[in-house]
């Protein structure tokens, strides 16, 4: 089977064409996991699809704007714009640091944020990044456009619970405001070109008094789907953290990971990493370098 | 709405290294393959074909992407600069000169990708740290120097194009 494609130049009529050609049809944009994927299943292989859809020539789908404290990131906005953005770096730097820490530069300059959430990569760098900041997706269709939380989207290991049909525009969450701070720490195999081993998203809010007001959590590459993991963040909030309370918030993540996955090979490895992980974390939100 | 059915091959305009080309491609095309292949440019090495050793990297639009990763048909209209694009009149680009000085070049598979990702950062950056460097080659994989040599080819590079960009002369 060889491979067709088509340039659609508006979301309407790239939604209609996947609709109508549903498995067969596959987007791309920056083609840094299609292409790979296209590879790996032979380019002429059975299990690829028949056609790509190109939506990099849609117009108005790249931008990272602030409505007020809502900041709205358009689909084929690509890492290296995310990563340097001052505003991401200044509103909500755990996103800039996790899309800093995506491939190389040649892949950060042409992956796009829609494809990295897309793909539903549990190794995904910016995934655990949204699920912090409880961001939310806009899904284009053949019938309207809809919003959905992010831990929606995901059906296990890269299967989304999009339709035929639908195509993801803009990701968007609160900024972080004052009081508010965050941290994403990563685990590759080497510090470029690595796919996360393991990576920790941290986002707190803290008093006037430094008590810890709100707190999310969540640990990627480690759960079956991405998502905060609510009985670490209780141990944390309403406290003065110390070395204690993070230590036990850390814990939790990994037994709350243990919890949902079972017990397999790599736990021995994973759980006491999980735990350092979360821990180094939880510090560096804070504003404190714990090793 | 552009259509291309699957084995129908089409026309692809684009500029390389300056020069307007046409080339005959199929949706299963690589950049990389209408470079070497229909083009016959084959500076551009593929080592992995998946993105991860940065062989084949080029110049797209002025950044630095790797050429297995992208179909050719979403280079049409868009400029690209390969490795053949650097020497000019038979005179080497400074990091080239410099890639030599520097015993930067061991095997040479992955230099043409090295001096990419490098011109790239210079354009940005015409005065970068070792750090910078390090980062902007980080991209691409080399199995024979140590990177050490080419750290420091970068930085002479940069170097001699500042005296040169100083003495009036813009050509880099």
């Amino acid at each position: 089977m060889s491979l067709g494609y088509v340039l659609p130049e508006s979301l309407s009529e790239a939604s209609k064409f996947l609709r109508e050609h549903k498995q067969d049809a596959r987007i791309v944009a920056g083609g840094t996991d299609v292409m790979v994927q296209l590879r790996r299943g032979g380019i002429e292989g059975k299990g690829g699809p028949r056609w790509l859809v190109d939506i990099t020539r849609i117009p108005g789908l790249a931008y990272i704007r602030a409505e007020g404290d809502v900041i709205r990131i358009g689909a084929m906005t690509t890492h290296a714009e995310i990563a340097r953005s001052p505003l991401i770096r200044e509103r909500s730097p755990l996103l800039a640091e996790a899309c800093a820490s995506i491939g190389s530069p040649q892949i950060r300059a042409r992956g796009t944020i829609g494809g990295n959430i897309m793909n539903a990569s549990p190794a995904a760098d910016s995934i655990p990044a949204f699920v912090a900041l409880s961001a939310r997706v806009r899904l284009a269709g053949p019938e309207g456009v809809r919003d959905a939380a992010i831990s929606d989207v995901f059906d296990g290991p890269y299967k989304t619970t999009v339709q035929p049909g639908e195509i993801l525009v803009e990701v968007h969450f609160n900024a972080l405001t004052a009081g508010w701070s965050s941290a994403f720490v990563k685990l590759g195999r080497r510090e470029a070109l690595a796919i996360a081993r393991l990576s920790v998203a941290v986002v707190v809010e803290r008093d006037s008094t430094g008590r810890v007001s709100r707190a999310s959590i969540a640990p990627g590459a480690c759960l079956p789907m991405p998502s905060r993991v609510a009985p670490a963040e209780a141990i944390v909030v309403g406290k003065v953290a110390d070395e204690e309370v993070v230590k036990s918030a850390a814990r939790e993540v990994a037994e709350e990971m243990v919890r949902r996955t079972g017990v397999r090979w790599s736990t021995e490895y994973k759980k006491p990493v999980v735990e350092a992980l979360t821990r180094r974390a939880i510090w560096k939100a804070l504003g404190v370098d714990a090793h | 709405m552009k259509k291309v059915e699957p084995g129908a091959r089409t026309t692809i305009s684009f500029k390389v290294n300056g020069k307007r080309v046409e080339v005959e491609a199929s949706g299963k095309d690589r950049l990389i393959d209408v470079l070497r292949e229909a083009l016959r440019l084959t500076g551009t090495k593929e080592g992995c074909g998946i993105g991860e050793c940065g062989a084949c990297t080029v110049l797209l639009d002025g950044k630095p992407v790797n050429s297995c990763l992208v179909p050719a048909f979403q280079v049409e209209n868009r400029e690209v600069e390969t490795v053949e694009g650097l020497a000019r009149d038979g005179v080497l680009h400074p990091l080239q000169e410099a890639f030599v000085e520097h015993t930067a070049v061991q095997c040479g598979f992955c230099t043409p990708g090295m001096l990419m990702s490098a011109l790239a950062l210079l354009r940005e950056n015409p005065q970068p740290t070792r750090e910078d460097i390090a980062r902007a080659i980080s991209g691409n994989l080399c199995r024979c120097t140590g990177y050490h040599q080419i750290i420091a080819a970068v930085e002479a590079a940069a170097k001699k194009m500042r005296a040169l960009a100083e003495g009036g002369d813009k050509e880099c």
